[in-house]
């Protein structure tokens, strides 16, 4: 998929600048080979331009992290944090060349504490990794987004992301008790603390969460754990009619039930979804709902109930338990793998990201369904229907204008519901251009303010929001 | 100026950069690099045939820091064939290939004759520069540096393809079967072989070992010599049509994989595609048998990459061991990843592959086994050298070898 020409580095490391670098990170945990830098372009956002750092380092150490940003603030040359590099929103694209922060190396899990309940990780660590840790002990790591099995913790909280999970748990910025984050001169401060209560000072953690790698380098991180829910059911509901399963996403949590989980896929999203898993899906649905209640097994089984009525009475066309652990599991990977399930189509996919209160999802999903006729637009739709939070994905062989009305149109509805643009993806590139509609003229100043308080040189991944990228 | 190819290009272009198999690579999970896992080995493939990227040495090393285990492409919900880029992106920077492997690749290429008289002459250094470990294997008599402290196998007295051309069961055969030895099993791990047809024949098949057979090519392959691998198909395949029998069985996951689908997709040709239809794993032949072991204890299997995703063959060495008579089955986790050996991949990055391989080592003495079973002897190499350096108290052993061991375990390592 290439939608842009790519640039080449922008030569922002001189090579003074280069030996410093390889000094604190030895030959090991440096890339500047143009071999390697091709890896680093980019991320997992379609329909944006690439751009080839300078260097790429690769530090195991906080320490080693304040150094690189102690001399990159010396030098001015721009530093971008990363992780696994999944993000949607061309959040890591060293768009003005410098040097690429990539905290996958450091991925030790430095404590988990089952009596309080929390652990403490690097930024390196997988989600995954953490949970299946927590797992050994009872308990649970709730944020998921789609992406567990690679995503790594630093990135999940940079973003700010959801996931499968949202609506019964929260997302990943209700976990977060503390951090260790450098800032953009190499000074290490630590904010929040492990305990779940805690108002002294301004809420520095929150800051940092959905920071987008904009104002510090975030170097270990707290989280809460819960105890993991005793049981489990997962259902599968399929409907002939969109709008009829956006209708029972609403129903099942007016009855009372709040599901972990509570997704939905249009049959376009279906088909290729069958395509890649081969479960033998309903591929003649035209929606498909994923449902999962949990807590302790009494309660399982009365929501279990409540939750096959409620979709019989909106007109489910079948409504289907899992019988096992095994079958569970298939389901959910075939549902995480939906967006690039989507990606066989066509070359470009273009994901919005758009999050409407829960009332509205029917609403928004035909609206969707009456853009892709008007702009003569392939959309496959998929998301978190439970909080609201819908993933519409443009398929087409080169972006137009067509695309940009769309998306206009998609974003400009989500707002006019009393929703927003982006429900967990972050701004990054892709949705820069529309920060002002969401925050107004003032929203963006402040978040400008605050940019520049804590980057004054603007040296952490320039150029993305609250930048000047304009598309 | 050498293109990776319009078939590995477009493969390139169909990523869409999602990073999924981050989660599944075997050399990713070592060492975290964007060059070293499918997403980033693409964009250089993209780069290459852009002619932005430069086929030169640093490029080879990343392109070729890959074991083909193929987990990314069986992950992949974009559906990219992985493979199919890797091998183009191979061919494209072949001429690149270091001095040691072009001559295993020369080796191979030359017709049988060559191949047996090269390694006559391998065993006779191995006798110089090696002592013997355990039955198959030796140990170098000057353990200098990491890499020549490695454990390799012991190059046969002679080859299998030496003894008897059929082999004949006690009563009237249930069917005729042309064994495909591949290198390994007719050279190397002859033993191993031999104890292929010892338990066909006793499962009443007739066993055909056809003389002048070859390498099935897939070194070459990987090495990015397509041409010369495609010469060693089409030979392979007029060889065994001539056979005339009713099944073509293979025990090495290179060689089955290679007679399901390689030599058609290099020839296109139409007695490829019938040998493909009659080609048939070693584990799926014998799975309805009654078998036992004189191994006693408890034994793990590793699923070789070139059968589970090469050939879709999972379930039945798994049903197998889990009925055989004499020893018990534990299942092991990611039973299913690669052991890092990977052809000549373990030659070129030993110190990765001995770290990918320590994995599958401590996830079998995790689940209790005293002996790793696989059915690939490429797979048997690596592991063995695996197992050994790191002291452990476990056998590695060849479906065939387990099949045929009597008593107390002869095969063992000390
Ligand atoms: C198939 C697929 C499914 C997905 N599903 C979901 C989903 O359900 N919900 C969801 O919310 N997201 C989802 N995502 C998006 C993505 O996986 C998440 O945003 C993820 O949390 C990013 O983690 P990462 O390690 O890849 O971060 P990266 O992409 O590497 O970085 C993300 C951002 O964080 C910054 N950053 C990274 N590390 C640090 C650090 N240590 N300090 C400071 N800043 C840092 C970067 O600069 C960048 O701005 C999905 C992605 C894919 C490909």
């Amino acid at each position: 998929m290439s939608n842009a020409l790519p640039s080449e580095g922008m030569d922002m490391v001189s090579r003074q600048l280069l030996r410093q670098l390889k000094d604190i990170l030895g030959s090991d945990g440096l890339l500047s080979d143009p071999a390697d830098l091709v890896g680093y372009a980019g991320d997992a956002a379609g329909g944006l331009p690439e751009v080839l750092p300078d260097v790429v380092v690769l530090p195991t150490q906080t320490e080693q992290i304040s150094r690189i940003l102690t001399l990159a603030s010396a030098h001015r040359v721009p530093v971008y944090p990363r992780g696994a590099g999944t993000n949607l929103s061309g959040g890591v694209v060293p768009l003005e060349g410098g040097i690429v922060l990539c905290t996958v190396r450091m991925d030790r899990i430095r404590r988990l504490d089952p009596v309080d309940m929390y652990a403490v990780v690097e930024p390196g660590v997988v989600i995954e990794d953490l949970n299946r840790r927590a797992g050994e002990h009872g308990l649970l790591y709730p944020p998921d987004p789609g992406s567990v099995a690679t995503a790594t913790m630093g990135g999940s909280v940079a973003e700010g992301s959801g996931g499968l999970r949202g609506l019964k748990y929260g997302v990943t910025r209700d976990y977060v008790l503390g951090l260790e984050v450098v800032l953009a001169d190499g000074r290490v401060v630590r904010v929040g603390g492990r305990t779940i209560k805690n108002v002294t000072g301004y809420d520095l953690v929150r800051l940092f969460v959905g920071s987008e790698g904009t104002l510090g380098v975030i170097t270990e991180i707290t989280v809460r754990l819960i105890p993991a829910p005793e049981a489990s059911a997962t259902f599968l509901a399929t409907f002939d009619d969109l709008g009829r399963a956006g209708r029972a996403v609403a129903d099942i949590v007016g009855a009372g039930v709040l599901p972990a989980t509570l997704e939905i896929m249009d049959d376009y999203t279906l088909a290729c979804v069958e395509e890649h898993a081969a479960l033998g899906l309903p591929t003649d649905a035209a929606a498909l709902l994923l449902i999962e209640v949990d807590g302790p097994r009494e309660t399982v089984e009365i929501e279990a109930a409540t939750v096959e009525e409620v979709c019989a009475r909106a007109g489910a066309r079948s409504v289907q338990r899992a019988r096992d652990r095994a079958e569970r599991d298939r389901l959910w990977a075939a549902r995480r793998a939906a967006l690039p399930a989507l990606a066989r189509r066509r070359p470009v996919t273009i994901l919005e990201d758009i999050t409407v209160p829960r009332s509205k999802v029917a609403e928004m999903l035909t609206f969707i369904r009456e853009i892709a006729a008007r702009y003569g637009l392939e959309i496959g739709t998929f998301g978190h229907a439970g909080d609201g939070n819908l993933h519409p994905t443009i398929l087409v062989d080169e972006i137009d204008d067509r695309v940009e009305a769309a998306v206009r149109a998609l974003v400009g509805r989500a707002l006019a519901l009393g929703g927003t643009l982006s429900g967990e993806h972050g701004i990054g590139m892709a949705k820069a251009p529309f920060l002002v509609e969401e925050l107004g003229r003032e929203g963006v100043a402040l978040t400008s303010t605050i940019k520049r308080a804590l980057d004054p040189l603007n040296i952490l991944n320039p150029g993305k929001f609250p930048g000047r990228w304009r598309g | 100026m050498r293109y990776a190819g319009p078939g590995a290009t477009a493969q390139a272009e169909r990523c869409m950069r999602c990073g999924n198999c981050q989660a599944v690579c075997p050399v990713y999970r070592e060492e975290r690099l964007e060059s070293g896992v499918a997403r980033g080995r693409l964009a250089a493939i993209r780069r290459l045939q852009a002619g932005e990227l430069e086929p030169d040495d640093a490029l080879y090393k990343r392109v070729f820091k890959c074991t083909l285990c193929m987990a990314c492409e069986a992950h992949c919900p974009s559906g990219v064939r992985t493979q199919t880029a890797f091998l183009g992106a191979r061919e494209a920077l072949a001429d690149r290939t270091p001095l040691f492997k072009g001559l295993v690749c020369r080796v191979l290429q030359g017709g049988p004759g060559d191949t047996a008289r090269a390694l006559k002459a391998a065993r006779l250094v191995q006798r110089a520069a090696f002592a013997t470990l355990g039955r198959d294997h030796l140990r170098p008599r000057l353990p200098l540096g990491l890499f020549f402290r490695r454990i390799i196998p012991q190059v046969a007295p002679r080859p299998l393809t030496a003894g008897p051309e059929v082999y004949r069961p006690a009563g009237r055969p249930r069917a005729r079967v042309a064994f495909f030895t591949g290198c390994m099993l007719n050279y190397v791990y002859a033993r191993t072989g031999r104890a292929v047809v010892q338990v066909l024949v006793g499962l009443g098949f007739e066993v055909v070992v056809p003389r002048g057979q070859h390498c099935c090519g897939t070194p070459l392959l990987a090495a990015g010599k397509t041409g010369a691998a495609r010469e060693l198909a089409r030979y392979n395949v007029t060889l065994f049509s001539e056979v005339r029998a009713d099944l073509v069985v293979t025990a090495c996951a290179s060689c089955g994989g290679a007679l399901r689908h390689g030599f058609s997709d290099l020839t296109g040709a139409e007695e490829a595609r019938a040998l493909a239809e009659i080609a048939c794993d070693f584990a799926m032949l014998i799975a309805d048998g009654r078998l036992s072991t004189g191994f006693r204890g408890a034994v793990t299997y590793h699923h070789p990459c070139h059968l589970i995703r090469g050939q879709g063959v999972s379930e039945e060495p798994v049903a197998l061991l889990e009925g055989l008579g004499g020893a018990q089955y534990v299942a092991s986790a990611d039973a299913d990843s690669c052991c890092g050996g990977g052809g000549t991949f373990s030659l070129e990055y030993y110190g990765l592959a001995r770290r990918i391989g320590a994995r599958k080592v401590s996830a079998a003495l995790k689940a209790g086994a005293r002996a790793l079973v696989t059915e690939c002897p490429a797979c048997v190499m690596h592991l063995t050298d695996c197992v050994h350096l790191a002291g452990a108290p476990l056998e590695v052993l060849h479906l065939a070898d387990l099949l045929t061991l009597e008593g107390e375990s002869a095969g063992c390592l000390t």
